[in-house]
Parts: C-alpha cells; sequence; structure tokens
C-alpha cells in the first residue's frame, strides 16, 4: 500500500470518515424515532401485548440501543480511520459487526411482526376481553388484571377520542358474542355507551337514538385505522429505516476491512 | 229461484257471524306493510331486538270510528301458530284477553299516528327494547335469533276490539351471534416488504461475515511471509549509497602515483 500521504488513500480515508458521519447522524435518528415509538402516545402496547405480538416493541428497544451504539462507535472509526491505527480499526469493524446483527434483529422482527395488524386480532381480542370481570384471587393475576383493565381502558379511550366504535363499525357488537354481551343486554346495550355520539360537554346527545343506532348519534366508523394506523406507521419506520442504515453500513464496513487489509502491520 | 238460494245463504251466513258480530264490527285493513328501518340504522336487527318504521298517516282514524282517544298496537308472533292465534282471536277476543297468550304492546296513541303530527325526528318502534319486562304486554327482549312477523294493529278502548290492522310483516330474522373464538386471526400472506428485508439482509449478513472472513485470512497471509521475505520487501530505493569498494579503491590506486 503506498503512503499515508498518497492522495488515493486520502480520498478513500475521507470517503470512510464521511461514510461514518452519516451513520452517526441516522444512528442518532433511529434512536430518536424508536422512543417516539416506545412511549406510546396512544396506549396500544397492552393491546399488542394481550395478544402475544408485542415483539413490534422488541425491535423498537433494540433499534434504540442499536442506533445510539451506532452513533458511538462511528466515532470510533472516525478516529481509527483518520490515525490509521490498526488495532483500533480491527476494534471498530467487530464492534460494527455485532451491531449490525442486532440491527438486522430488530429490523426484520419489526417489519414481521407487522403483518399481524390485522383487523381480526383485535376484534377477538376486544370481544374476549373488553369489560371482563376482574379476576378475584391475587397475585397470581396480576397479569390478567393489568390486561383486562388495560384493554377495557384503552378502546373506551379510543372510541371517545376517534369518534369510532368496535373494529369495524358498531356492527361488530351485535353480530358476535363477547364477555360485554354475557354481562349487557342486546336491548339496553348494543354496544358500550363509548360508542354514542356526545356534546361539546361530554353528555351522550341522545342514548335512546344511540341504543337505535341511528346515524350522528351513534359512531358508525370502526376503530381499526386508528389503532393499527400508528402502530404501523411506527414499524414500518423501524424497519425501513433500520433497512436503509444497514444497506448504507455495509458498505462502510466492507470499506473499512478493505482498509483494513491494506494497513501495514 | 236462483236469487232465493243466494238469499238463503246469505242469512245463513249471517246467522253464523251473528256471535261474531256482537263482539265485533270489520277490522278494516290498512296497506301499510310494516318494515325494519334503512340499512343506515346500525342497530336495525340485533340478536333480540330490532327497529321498526312507524305507519305515520296510514290509519284513517276518522272513518274507523276513532273520536281522539284509538290507540295503536303491536303485536310480534314468534311462529306461525302465534300468527294463527291473532288471526283466529282478533275477531272474538278482546284485546286484554289476547295479552295473555301473545307478545302484543301499545306502541303510541292516535295522535302519534296522525298525518297532522309534527314531530320530525325518526319515528321508530324499537321491539324487544325493554329488559325489565316480565309480561307479554311490556316490550321484552325477544328469543335470540328467532324469526318474528309483526303487524300494527288499532284499538278502539272503548270497545276494547281490533279496528284497522296492516298485513303481517315479511319474516325478520334476529341474529344469532358468532363465537368470537372461532374469530380466524391469521393474516394470510406475508407482506412483500417483509419478503424484502429479510432476503437482503440475510445476503448481506452472510456477505460482510464472508468479507470478515477474507479479511483475517488475508492479513495472515500478509504477515506469515513477511519475516521470511522481509530483506526482498526493503524498498530499493530506500538505499542511499552503495560503495563499491574496488571501483574506488581502484580510482584512487590509479590516482595515487601521480
Amino acid at each position: 500500500m503506498p503512503g499515508k500521504g498518497d492522495p488515493a488513500v486520502r480520498c478513500f480515508q475521507i470517503a470512510l470518515i464521511l461514510g461514518n458521519v452519516v451513520i452517526a447522524c441516522s444512528g442518532i435518528a433511529l434512536s430518536a424515532e424508536c422512543i417516539f415509538f416506545l412511549s406510546d402516545q396512544n396506549g396500544y402496547y397492552v393491546l399488542l401485548y394481550a395478544t402475544g405480538r408485542d415483539t413490534i416493541f422488541a425491535a423498537a428497544w433494540i433499534g434504540l440501543f442499536t442506533g445510539f451504539a451506532f452513533f458511538c462507535t462511528s466515532i470510533l472509526g472516525i478516529y481509527s480511520i483518520m490515525k490509521s491505527k490498526r488495532k483500533l480499526l480491527l476494534a471498530y469493524i467487530l464492534l460494527m459487526l455485532f451491531i449490525w446483527c442486532f440491527e438486522v434483529a430488530s429490523s426484520i422482527s419489526a417489519i414481521t411482526q407487522r403483518d399481524w395488524f390485522v383487523p381480526n386480532l383485535f376484534l377477538q381480542q376486544m370481544l374476549q376481553i373488553y369489560q371482563a370481570p376482574l379476576p378475584t384471587y391475587i397475585p397470581s393475576t396480576q397479569d390478567q388484571i393489568y390486561i383486562i383493565n388495560g384493554i377495557t381502558n384503552s378502546w373506551n379511550n379510543v372510541m371517545t377520542t376517534y369518534q369510532c366504535c368496535g373494529v369495524n363499525g358498531p356492527q361488530d357488537w351485535i353480530s358476535y358474542n363477547s364477555t360485554f354481551r354475557a354481562y349487557n343486554s342486546d336491548s339496553q346495550f348494543p354496544w358500550p355507551r363509548q360508542c354514542c355520539s356526545q356534546a361539546g360537554d361530554g353528555t351522550i346527545v341522545d342514548v335512546n337514538a344511540c341504543i337505535i343506532g341511528i346515524p350522528n348519534y351513534v359512531y358508525t366508523q370502526g376503530c381499526f385505522d386508528f389503532i393499527a394506523g400508528p402502530l404501523n406507521r411506527h414499524a414500518w419506520g423501524v424497519a425501513w429505516f433500520g433497512f436503509a442504515i444497514l444497506c448504507w453500513t455495509f458498505f462502510v464496513i466492507a470499506g473499512a476491512m478493505f482498509f483494513y487489509t491494506q494497513l501495514e502491520a | 229461484m236462483h236469487s232465493k238460494s243466494h238469499m238463503d245463504l246469505f242469512v245463513w251466513t249471517l246467522l253464523a257471524l251473528l256471535p261474531v258480530g256482537l263482539v265485533t264490527a270489520q277490522i278494516s285493513q290498512s296497506t301499510y306493510l310494516p318494515q325494519v328501518t334503512g340499512s343506515n340504522v346500525a342497530g336495525r336487527i340485533t340478536s333480540t331486538t330490532f327497529t321498526l318504521a312507524q305507519p305515520v298517516c296510514y290509519f284513517d282514524f276518522q272513518s274507523l270510528g276513532c273520536t281522539s282517544t284509538c290507540e295503536v298496537w303491536l303485536v310480534a308472533a314468534k311462529s306461525a301458530a302465534e300468527k294463527n292465534l291473532y288471526d283466529s282471536e282478533k275477531t272474538t277476543q278482546s284485546v286484554t284477553m289476547m295479552t295473555s297468550k301473545l307478545d302484543i304492546f301499545y306502541v303510541g296513541s292516535q295522535s302519534a299516528y296522525a298525518c297532522n303530527q309534527t314531530n320530525n325526528g325518526q319515528r321508530v318502534v324499537r321491539v324487544g327494547q325493554n329488559v325489565d319486562c316480565v309480561s307479554n304486554t311490556c316490550n321484552g327482549p325477544l328469543p335470540m335469533g328467532s324469526t318474528v312477523n309483526v303487524k300494527y294493529f288499532v284499538v278502539n278502548p272503548i270497545t276494547n276490539n281490533v279496528v284497522s290492522e296492516t298485513p303481517w310483516s315479511t319474516n325478520i330474522n334476529l341474529l344469532s351471534p358468532t363465537d368470537p373464538a372461532t374469530i380466524d386471526t391469521w393474516f394470510g400472506k406475508r407482506s412483500a416488504g417483509m419478503v424484502v428485508i429479510t432476503a437482503i439482509l440475510s445476503t448481506l449478513t452472510a456477505i460482510l461475515l464472508l468479507l470478515l472472513l477474507i479479511m483475517f485470512c488475508s492479513t495472515l497471509r500478509t504477515e506469515d511471509p513477511n519475516l521470511i521475505k522481509s530483506p526482498i520487501n526493503q524498498d530499493p530505493y530506500k538505499i542511499k549509497r552503495y560503495d563499491t569498494h574496488h571501483v574506488r579503491s581502484s580510482t584512487y590506486e590509479s590516482k595515487f602515483p601521480q
């Protein structure tokens, strides 16, 4: 390999350094994105937790740490490339490969779990768990208490906030048997009161019209889009942004490996 | 002769109907067919209830002899036997008698069904509405998944008899709710994005590991021969001066004698 002062070597070093700068920036961005997803603004975690499809959150946690690790390691990379230190560069390459594997896991699990978010997943869960009575013996059922309370509250919250009812619409509540139906007569509560249109002060406009299901007195839109929408968008971001970073990092790592082979022992 | 036999028939018929005629006058038939409300009403049919449109301005109360006190009632028959029971007893029994055997309930006063009523809201009757109902006359929930026929009729409270009625509605099939455990939550098919990401990332990871292997091999190979080749490896340009003793000495010697 030609000496350090060679313009070709300089160019290659600069390219590698720039590549690492990009990794540092996008690593921080990935971290931030994962933090935003994990903050779970709408409280949907429990909906996924109860179905056992919460790996998307695990993917975001991994993404959060790998993003930050990419940031730190790329700084080490910049230093070792500038100084052309062989040992440091080897440490950088191995660290990068290690983080790479985790980020691959994050990206793949995010995109894989995203497929699961179909209306029926939330429908079945809503029918079976919404307003279920709490188990009476403690503490072996803490988990169930968390799930029942969490799902009931989440649904009440979603339906009133987004003015929607059920997963596909109010029909969900009358065409299926449910825990809610077991405790509420079809005649009195065809659907929860949260489906009823509210006036500005939060009172129900007309309960009887809501029970009959007259448009504008009951929310006829389903909630699926409001639940799966944010989850899908975030999962999409974690998966594809992670994928983009990985594609870029691939070339940087490969370049760093080549640089390593050309350095004098 | 011909006309006489007709007369006889008429007389006999009249005699046969005499006991009936004492209870009630003839029931006038309305043309209104009871119907479930439009499909934009979410709760038009549930498993124990359904919502009917009201026959506003279909009964001609004046010609029925109603002054202002006539009542509109509804009968909900859950089987053909109940339909027949109503049809056989409507002319012979008072309404109060029928309520002991049939689901019959009051759905409004004459004024609510008159043409000049001013209520412009949605006019519906929700059958099966009253959960606290224990008798036949209070509109309690219907059996889940049953088939029901309904008809409206007008009662004159003075005689307590049916004076007008609509035809039976077509069959109204209540819902039989599905068990949520039967819902299929499988998503069916993997998305294209999932296939692309998984395939590409697996390949790239494999390539990187291969590159790492190659990197180690190449550095080992160049380090090992280094020890043997070290003299050759020395850069020939780096040798600043090479003394050719004999040449110099010969020059010197050649110069020396002079």
